[in-house]
């Protein structure tokens, strides 16, 4: 079995991932031609790695598509906010073709790495806002155990947990949980029956546990990718 | 695959002194109906010291089960978005002093819980 490497420190790369939902009635002609500039925009030269998918079925306020693009810094993206590449993304966003989007900017976080070669496979992302007032301390505790799934369900082949700095959309996101699969039975297999899922870190999320501290509005998103996103 | 083990919820409250016995009318009452229609069955409630106080707490246990992952998924997922178990939950604060609620199975389910 291939050992797990686990970096338990913030790296300075800076993530922005979007959620992006279609407004109804729109074709697929348009999706395809949304989905490929948006793809186009992620080539970027200051886009180091990044993966824009249409969203597989199954996901929980996750829209259509995903737009994820890891900058070398946050300074790296900041000036890309002045490129033409970002006001292409913008004028993009802007169209009538889409209904609405979640969107998160965040240094990335602690990262584990079980197999750094996966080339090819599954991305899924969730935006979990912790509730106004949970202590410093809980909000630790939850983040460690989160952090600790994939030492349980070997299925989580590469995963990072990262704070948000910036947010927008149904709720001021404070945490993004990715996760790499090789396929979607890892996720609904394996992710989803693991004791260690339901029986011990699903309180967190839970109103009936007195340990929730996570509201119950959530968006995951899952997505094919063809090149590596969690990377250390 | 673990369709058909028995996964335990195990409510564990400790009421205000003297609310043992008026909380768990009212648990049955108002709350039991609900877990019972979300798929749960109760199994047994023991109740610590087995009398009831009228100046102390007494700690309950109030056993549920579902049989399978599948259910248990379902139960979480529609309790989740039901406002009224949440507010039954913050109108039960005032006869509560401490709860937590956990998730166990027979240790003979073990292996095949664990074979996902």
């Amino acid at each position: 079995m291939r050992a797990i490497s686990q970096i338990w420190r913030s790296s300075p790369t800076y993530k922005v991932t979007k959620l992006i939902e279609f407004a109804p009635g729109t074709n697929d002609s348009r999706r395809a031609r949304l989905l490929a500039r948006l793809a186009e925009a992620a080539r970027a030269p200051e886009v180091v790695r990044s993966v824009v998918n249409c969203s597989l079925p199954g996901n929980q306020n996750g829209g259509d598509l995903i737009r994820h693009v890891q900058y070398p810094d946050r300074a790296a993206y900041d000036r890309s906010l002045t490129s033409s590449a970002w006001r292409d993304v913008e004028g993009l966003l802007a169209d009538a073709s889409v209904a609405g989007e979640e969107s998160v900017g965040y240094e990335a976080g602690p990262i584990g790495v079980r197999q750094p070669d996966l080339s090819a496979g599954i991305f899924r992302v969730l935006l979990l806002k912790v509730l106004d007032g949970t202590p410093q301390a809980i909000v630790e505790r939850f983040e460690a155990e989160l952090q600790a799934m994939p030492r349980y369900i070997s299925s989580i082949r590469n995963w990072q947990l990262s704070r948000v700095a910036d947010s927008s959309g149904a709720r001021p996101w404070a945490h993004v949980w990715e996760q790499e699969y090789e396929d979607v039975s890892g996720l609904h297999g394996p992710y989803m029956r693991h004791l260690y899922h339901w029986g011990y870190i699903d309180r967190w999320f839970h109103p009936e546990s007195p340990d929730q501290i996570v509201d119950t509005y959530l968006c995951q998103c899952f997505c094919r990718f063809e090149n590596g996103v969690i990377r250390g | 695959m673990a369709d058909s083990e028995k996964i335990y919820i195990v409510d564990r409250i400790t009421s205000k002194p003297g609310r043992g016995r008026t909380f768990l009318e009212l648990y049955m009452e108002r709350y039991a109906p609900g877990a019972r229609k979300r798929g749960m069955t109760h199994e047994f409630t023991l109740v610590a010291p087995p009398l009831w106080m009228t100046d102390r707490p007494n700690t309950l246990y109030i056993i549920w089960s579902v049989v399978g992952v599948a259910p248990w998924w379902e139960m979480a997922r529609r309790s989740r978005h039901d406002d009224a178990v949440t507010e039954w939950w913050a109108e039960a604060e005032s006869m509560i002093d401490s709860r937590d609620r956990h998730y166990a199975s027979d240790i003979a389910d073990l292996a095949v819980l664990s074979d996902v």
